[in-house]
């Protein structure tokens, strides 16, 4: 197919209107979900991640498994800590950057994003509602960078 | 019709100003079905879920969009259809986007305080009137509402790279990709990405800081001067080995689905035919770039 049959205009923007957002769900474009269904549910964010590294050496199959649990002020929180296939941990919120050490990352998160990790405030009127407020979403304006 | 250099091409300059404008303001471009959301801001969305597609569901190192060998392809797509939705709003169909020559900024004294930044061209984004509305939240797979300024640190951190080292990267590397395909291996992709080497891609994102650093990178209009040029760099490199191919071929393993040269790209669009990587490699129908000459 020669680049001058096809991507000649436009593309009709009022397919768009089928993304149903904002809300917590995965959002991908139904056919991904459609042809490839293993595909469809990107990263659940409702568990943390396990990173899969398969190598082989010397005639054996290696696979090493690696999971992070993080709890920042003793609440679980899910970050999507990720370990690459060169050893470098990583996350999708700062995706050009690698770092040293999981603490190097959730450190950074918390100065970008620190609206995204606040704590509960002892409440004496509230003593009832004592869930984690860490994963909620707020919208937010002002934080700093 | 031809991309070029927005320091060298002051139409393009104001029209690409004008355009971004346009096109962030609901009232103009709306996202449809999306109240207070404009069609710049889904190219924003688009970009953070391209990114949280892992591809395979297995590993976490290639996602849709990036650390794989679909990670030019996409960005040119991504950029062309940007592209067409600016040619629209300007009414002006001979528009094409232009590119940021960063390694031309590397070589002043000062780059961070380059025209580029001045505020008749990039500086004014950081003002009141531009507004950020979707941003990441680490503890969520979408983006979240926001109504903040945008964020930019430009020169705090990282480095622009050098002329010769871009030089470098399109005269000798020979491969376009290497397997197993992801951050680890060399190839000009990964080279070209900066997840080896002196970073180019990546550092750059760095070097502007702030909202350029994160997932919804797009919040900056800069990020598309930037791709732009990493776009003109691979278009340099195609022209200097036109028999190196884009890897891998289609008979590589499924693993690599999203990635190989005849595979579906990730879209929310429907254009009647998949789009994949080998559409995206002769840009003649589209656009050219004004120059090689400071690459080669």
């Amino acid at each position: 197919m020669k680049p001058d049959t096809y991507l000649l205009q436009k593309p009709d923007s009022a397919t768009l209107e089928a993304i149903e957002f904002p809300n917590e769900q995965a959002i991908q474009p139904s056919w991904i979900a459609e042809r490839h269904p293993q595909y469809s549910d990107d990263h659940g964010m409702h568990h943390e991640l396990t990173s899969v590294r398969i190598a082989e050496h010397a005639g054996h199959h290696i696979k090493i498994m690696t999971t992070y649990i993080i709890e920042i002020d003793g609440q679980q929180v899910h970050l999507h800590a990720l370990v690459g296939n060169d050893g470098r941990l990583h996350c999708h919120t700062t995706p050009y950057v690698h770092y040293q050490s999981a603490i190097d990352l959730v450190k950074t998160l918390i100065d970008r994003f620190p609206a995204s990790f606040t704590s509960p405030q002892p409440d004496n009127d509230h003593k009832h509602h004592t869930h984690d407020h860490i994963n909620h979403h707020h919208s937010h304006e002002g934080d700093t960078a | 019709m031809i991309r070029s250099n927005i320091l060298n091409n002051q139409t393009a300059a104001e029209q690409f100003i004008l355009g971004v404008n346009r096109m962030k303001d609901p009232t103009i471009m709306p996202w449809p079905g999306q109240a207070n959301l404009s069609m710049y801001d889904f190219f924003i969305f688009w970009h953070r879920r391209a990114m949280m597609l892992s591809t395979p569901p297995s590993q976490r190192d290639r996602n849709a969009a990036h650390t794989g060998p679909v990670f030019p392809p996409w960005h040119r797509y991504m950029l062309l259809m940007f592209e067409f939705f600016m040619r629209d709003i300007l009414d002006d169909q001979d528009f094409r986007l232009p590119y940021w020559d960063w390694a031309g900024d590397a070589e002043l004294p000062q780059p961070s305080t380059a025209p580029l930044w001045n505020d008749d061209l990039l500086g004014q984004f950081t003002g009141a009137n531009w507004r950020v509305r979707l941003e990441p939240n680490p503890t969520a797979r979408n983006p979240q509402v926001t109504n903040r300024p945008l964020r930019r640190a430009v020169g705090v951190a990282g480095q622009l790279p050098q002329r010769a080292e871009v030089r470098t990267l399109v005269r000798d590397t020979v491969v376009y990709d290497l397997t197993p395909y992801d951050r680890s291996v060399g190839g000009f992709r990964n080279l070209l990405e900066g997840w080896v080497g002196v970073g180019h891609h990546n550092i750059v994102h760095v070097w502007v800081g702030g909202d350029m650093t994160v997932s919804t990178s797009p919040n900056d209009p800069v990020f598309f001067l930037h791709h732009c040029n990493v776009d003109r760099i691979w278009a340099a490199w195609q022209q200097q080995h036109p028999t190196s191919p884009y890897l891998p071929q289609q008979d590589a393993s499924d693993n690599l689905l999203f990635h190989r040269i005849d595979d579906a790209m990730h879209t929310f669009f429907e254009h009647g035919v998949d789009i994949t990587p080998r559409m995206m490699l002769d840009t003649s129908a589209w656009y050219q770039y004004d120059t090689f000459v400071d690459l080669l």
